[in-house]
């Protein structure tokens, strides 16, 4: 017995929209193979850090932060690598080390013990970096509490300005888990695993389903100028802040994109993104030394909200098409507008579709209003 | 075929029928009758996220019903290609012979086809494929 009509037999655009969106997100995803290599990796790389006595001593803690932790990792652009991040976080006060930089010494040191490791070991401003031959790379914060701000605020080293700086990733976690739950979560989300287990498209809510297509769009944008590209970070922190719990992905993408646009507008000289749970993180602090950068940016998001006005107004599959494929990329556009097409086509091989009488509008079979489709063979005629 | 047309002229609906229920399920379908022809001009959207096209159907009684896209024009996906399942004379082919017999509602049948091509219509300019099925006689 049909009770529901599936996604894409609904009869309004924007269900029908949405189930594109859910599809492009559905294809951005982590393929399982990359994410378990990310996985397994990450917990070696744990496991050999606090095995390292001299490590062991300051009572490390360590957790992911980033687009792994919030669930809005993006399957990179053909030839990119995707990156995992982690934080080492001490329990000693910044005080137990002589210069902020012998954070990043002692994990390098650690790092450079392993064989295995050491090969792949590059030092970073905040970070040591490790670079799997599988194109991706691990990003190890060290970190120490913040003992004057408490909580789960933390300070990283920054090796250029030779001081600590201010971050807060878990409270980040926390706040963005908050927002993403505005809205009904249709999965479970397992708090326990150090990476949260992996969420199917359709298990997202559609903040995070948001934030992979903002970061598509901004991939794509970018893809010949990658070093003024406007950070993940920047982009999940604004469309979390901007989110207010839409249920439809593509409507709370316009509201993302015009309520960034209403804050450039009033920003001067430039838009402030803050940790919100540590507002001394200026998550947006690049924009300061790169203003060309943060130029492009604003541009950017105009354009993208005129695109998705647009966008939401066309009627059309093949025009609301070309403007999937100028957004997100014309093969993976096609492809999903393809597959919508297929799963319709198997609901007619199973006698259950059926058109509104009055309006046409292809369905299922629900409701007394619909006419069903009897099997035909559309032909023509010898040339 | 004189056998055919006889089967026919016996279980066939009249253009009173065929108008009613036409009028009854699709209300902006206007019928006109001239010389035992009835004419459908209507609007279809076959998905709320397709155009509405105006299309026309005609129906000579107990013959094929002839069927044209009027608005928006219709394009293929390249310039010069046919576009698929259709006639000559630009109508829609949408069946087989016997698959509609004129003992069978135009409303019933015709219209559901009709909208169900303009859907892959749609699809097959987005995407270059074409995912209704059906068989083109040159192919």
């Amino acid at each position: 017995m049909a009770t529901a009509v599936a996604p894409f037999l609904t009869e309004t655009f924007e269900d029908l929209l949405d189930d594109l969106l859910m599809r492009v997100c559905a294809e951005l995803q982590l393929d399982d193979t990359r994410y378990k290599l990310a996985e397994t990796s990450y917990r070696s790389v744990g496991k050999w850090l606090e095995a390292q006595n001299f490590i062991a001593l300051l009572r490390p803690t360590i957790y992911p932060q980033g687009s792994m932790r919030l669930g809005t990792t993006v399957k990179p652009l053909m030839g990119d690598e995707y990156d995992l991040d982690f934080v080492c976080e001490f329990a000693q006060p910044t005080t137990y080390f002589a210069h902020p930089t012998e954070a990043l010494d002692l994990i390098e040191y650690a790092l450079r013990s392993n064989a295995m490791y050491d090969p792949m070991v590059e030092r970073k401003n905040r970070c040591i970096r490790l670079n799997y031959k599988e194109k991706f790379h691990m990003d190890i914060l060290p970190a120490c509490k913040d003992v004057q701000k408490g909580d789960t605020c933390i300070v990283v080293p920054d090796e250029k300005l030779e001081h600590w700086t201010a971050s807060n990733p878990r409270g980040y976690a926390s706040w963005f888990d908050h927002r993403a739950s505005l809205t009904e979560v249709r999965g479970a989300f397992d708090k326990a695993e150090p990476i949260p287990s992996r969420e199917t498209a359709q298990q997202k809510p559609p903040l995070k389903l948001c934030i992979q297509l903002l970061k598509r769009e901004r991939d794509l944008r970018y893809k010949n100028r990658p070093a003024i590209a406007p950070i993940s970070i920047v982009l999940t922190t604004l469309a979390a802040q901007l989110y207010r719990g839409q249920r439809s992905i593509a409507l709370a993408l316009r509201d993302i994109l015009s309520g960034g646009c209403e804050l450039v507008r009033s920003s001067h000289p430039r838009l402030v993104v803050l940790n919100p749970k540590n507002l001394d993180e200026d998550l947006s602090e690049c924009w300061d030394t790169k203003p060309g950068a943060y130029r492009e940016f604003v541009a950017g998001i105009r354009e993208f909200n005129a695109q998705w006005i647009a966008l939401l107004q066309t009627r059309g599959i093949y025009k609301a098409t070309r403007l999937l494929e100028r957004l997100f990329g014309e093969e993976l556009a096609r492809r999903v507008v393809e597959k919508q097409t297929q799963d319709i086509e198997a609901v007619r091989s199973r006698n259950e579709l059926g058109i509104k009488k009055s309006s046409g509008i292809v369905t299922g079979l629900i409701g007394g209003s619909v006419a069903p489709i009897r099997p035909n063979t559309f032909y023509g005629e010898k040339e | 075929m004189a056998r055919k047309n006889e089967k026919f002229k016996t279980a066939s609906l009249t253009f009173a029928q065929q108008i009613g229920r036409m009028s009854r399920f699709y209300r902006t379908f206007r019928a006109t009758i001239r010389r035992n022809v009835v004419s459908w001009v209507g609007e279809l959207q076959p998905s709320a996220m397709a155009d509405t096209y105006t299309v026309k159907i005609e129906y000579a009684l107990r013959k094929r019903p002839k069927v044209w896209v009027l608005q928006p024009r219709l394009y293929p996906q390249i310039p010069g290609e046919k576009i698929k399942h259709t006639f000559s004379d630009g109508s829609v082919c949408l069946h087989l012979p016997g698959e509609w017999t004129p003992t069978m509602y135009v409303a019933d049948l015709i219209v559901p086809w009709l909208a169900l091509w303009l859907f892959h219509y749609e699809a097959w300019r987005a995407t270059g494929k074409w995912h209704g099925g059906g068989h083109e006689p040159n192919e």
